[in-house]
């Protein structure tokens, strides 16, 4: 015997009545029995028990925990309460533990942070240079200075200045050299052919027919000049003899 | 003919479902199954990191650390996989750790509810930040988790808490009249002081008597007829396994704790009323600031919604929302309606707030 259910064959069942019935008798005696443990009789009942249980069982549990305790002295073991009592000084080293764990952490954390800021500022530093290589290249491409050519530059003009002293220092010391002689007199006479360079402003001097920049440049030289001016006037009016129209 | 053929078949079928019945009740499923890593220890507590799911589209930045009550296992939150709360965060993108709180020995009989809110969870929660790199965290605390965790979240607004879920709380217990375990637990009736000397802690079978106590015959017998009509359906069977296995792993208590819960929040309902002293201060919920979910279900019995929704009043939370859902104290979280309603729910509100 078959019964259609939902389009699938499920097989007759003979408890299925038996089932409902029980369910429905399950949730009857379910609603009464949470209404029966909510009272106060039930409280007090079940509270009942388990004190005279408790009671009852106090001498005994008692007693018992005694004689284990005289016996593991005996066999000179440790009781229960000993071992309990090492535990928990285990957890009180635990925490310190813990603590110091923390501590650790943190000190971690402060190294790894100071060593990115090192990585970072390092990572900078290899930026920036890859970026100034990127420039030189660049301003060298467009044929244009770079900051190190003009670091180049100005040591390459330290270099000649101190070469300059040294000559200057050679020239003071040996005065009767016929090209620092000429030199001297150079400076200390004013040129006849040009006015009195010191009387020129430069500005008037670059725009003066017969100057350029570096003549212009003379004129800032002082009116007394020093050896060492003298000197340098010298090259650069023998620089610009060629172009002097005298 | 037919009906003689049948006989054995029926015969066979009767045999495979006692064969069913016996493996159910007496064998343990695998439950909390997600791979996880044991990163924090002390005592019996364990911090545990879950193995984040690579295949989640979105990652969330704030870790979410779950809490689970001191007289149950936490593997209900990771019962078995497809129907695992646990899973189901972690595919929406989650960071999730578990506090794992142990098995009570002897040795804690004296551990205190104040243990747990300051002691414990605090370094958890210290551990976790520094694994997770992060200062903001949220937690998730079930039954008994959620006092720890609102104790914690009141004394400790400074932390980081940036969201607190709570499931099932029972934080208000003015409601005498409505609280059986209240009733049971009065102290003309129940000497808590003498069930702790004689036994150090409150030992599993106690608690899981008065669980099912408060409906005896659902969970004496309907339970069990209902596995039995149902024997047959592999689906069922495997869920009713992996409950089962769960609810019958009982632990014992923390005596101390459990004293705190009688004495403190069932007789004088003292978090709720700003009077309870964790070590030596008072709880004030005021100081709970962080964001606020609490989850309650409708049909619970052993938390009744009485217990849960007025904390809301209590506590200075500018967002704090209450979510109600059709069902019992663990069926919210574990049954087969949580999938469709309290996970998603959960993940809605937590996911607007971890960014």
């Amino acid at each position: 015997m078959r019964e259609e259910n939902n389009g699938s064959e499920k097989a007759y069942d003979p408890f299925e009545s038996f089932r409902g019935m029980r369910d429905t008798y399950l949730d009857a005696l379910s609603k009464t029995m949470i209404e029966a443990v909510n009272t106060e009789s039930y409280a007090q009942a079940t509270g009942a028990m388990l004190d005279s249980y408790l009671t009852a069982s106090a001498p005994i549990r008692e007693a018992l925990e005694k004689a284990m305790v005289q016996t593991l002295q005996q066999l000179s073991l440790p009781s229960r309460q000993e071992v309990a009592g090492l535990a928990q000084r285990f957890t009180s080293l635990e925490m310190r533990l813990d603590d110091m764990d923390a501590k650790l952490d943190g000190m971690a954390k402060n190294l790894a942070e100071d060593r990115q800021a090192r990585a970072t500022a390092n990572s900078q530093e290899i930026l920036g240079e890859a970026i100034s290589e990127a420039t030189r290249k660049a301003l060298r491409d467009a044929s244009l200075a770079t900051r190190e050519d003009i670091a180049d530059l100005a040591k390459s003009i330290s270099q000649w200045e101190s070469r300059l002293d040294i000559l200057v220092k050679r020239g003071t010391a040996a005065p009767t050299h016929p090209e620092g002689t000429e030199i001297q007199q150079a400076a200390t006479q004013p040129d006849m052919a040009q006015p009195a360079k010191s009387a020129i402003p430069a500005e008037v001097a670059k725009s003066t027919p017969g100057t350029n920049t570096a003549a212009a440049a003379v004129n800032t030289i002082p009116a007394a000049p020093s050896a060492k001016a003298g000197v340098a006037e010298g090259i650069l009016r023998k620089a610009n003899a060629g172009k002097n129209p005298r | 003919m037919a009906e003689a053929a049948a006989t054995p078949d029926r015969l066979s079928e009767i045999e495979a479902r006692l064969r069913t019945l016996v493996k159910v009740m007496t064998t343990k499923a695998a439950i909390g199954q997600t791979p996880k890593e044991l990163v924090w220890s002390l005592n019996k507590a364990k911090l545990y990191r879950y193995t984040p799911d690579a295949s989640a589209s979105v990652r969330h930045p704030i870790p979410l650390l779950l809490v689970f009550a001191t007289m149950n296992r936490p593997s209900i939150l990771d019962l078995r996989p497809g129907h695992s709360f646990v899973e189901f965060l972690l595919s929406r993108g989650y960071d999730v750790y578990l506090l794992d709180w142990g098995v009570p020995g002897i040795e804690d009989k004296n551990l205190k509810l104040d243990d747990y809110a300051l002691e414990y969870l605090p370094r958890a929660v210290r551990k976790l930040k520094t694994l997770a790199g992060v200062r903001e965290f949220s937690l998730l605390g079930w039954c008994i988790g959620a006092i720890i965790t609102t104790i914690y979240a009141a004394m400790r607004p400074d932390d980081g808490l940036r969201n607190l879920l709570l499931l099932t709380a029972p934080l208000d217990f003015a409601n005498r009249d409505r609280l059986t375990f209240a009733r049971w637990t009065d102290e003309r009736y129940f000497d808590v002081d003498k069930v702790l000397a004689a036994f150090g802690n409150m030992p599993g079978e106690m608690i899981d008597y008065g669980a099912k106590a408060l409906k005896p015959v659902d969970n004496y017998i309907t339970s069990y007829c209902k596995l039995w009509d149902n024997l047959d359906d592999p689906k069922i069977v495997d869920s009713w396994h992996a409950m089962n296995t769960w609810i019958t792993d009982l632990i014992p208590m923390a005596g101390a704790a459990y004293r705190q819960l009688i004495v403190d929040l069932y007789r004088n309902n003292r978090l709720m009323n700003n009077e309870m002293i964790v070590r030596g201060e008072k709880v004030d919920l005021r100081r709970l600031r962080a964001n606020l979910l609490t989850v309650i279900a409708e049909g619970d019995h052993l938390t009744p919604p009485c217990q849960s929704e007025t904390v809301i009043a209590k506590i200075s939370s500018q967002d704090a929302e209450v979510f109600r859902v059709a069902g019992g104290h663990i069926g919210i979280m574990a049954g087969s309606g949580a999938r469709k309603l309290t996970w998603p729910h959960i993940d809605t509100w937590l996911a607007a707030r971890s960014q």
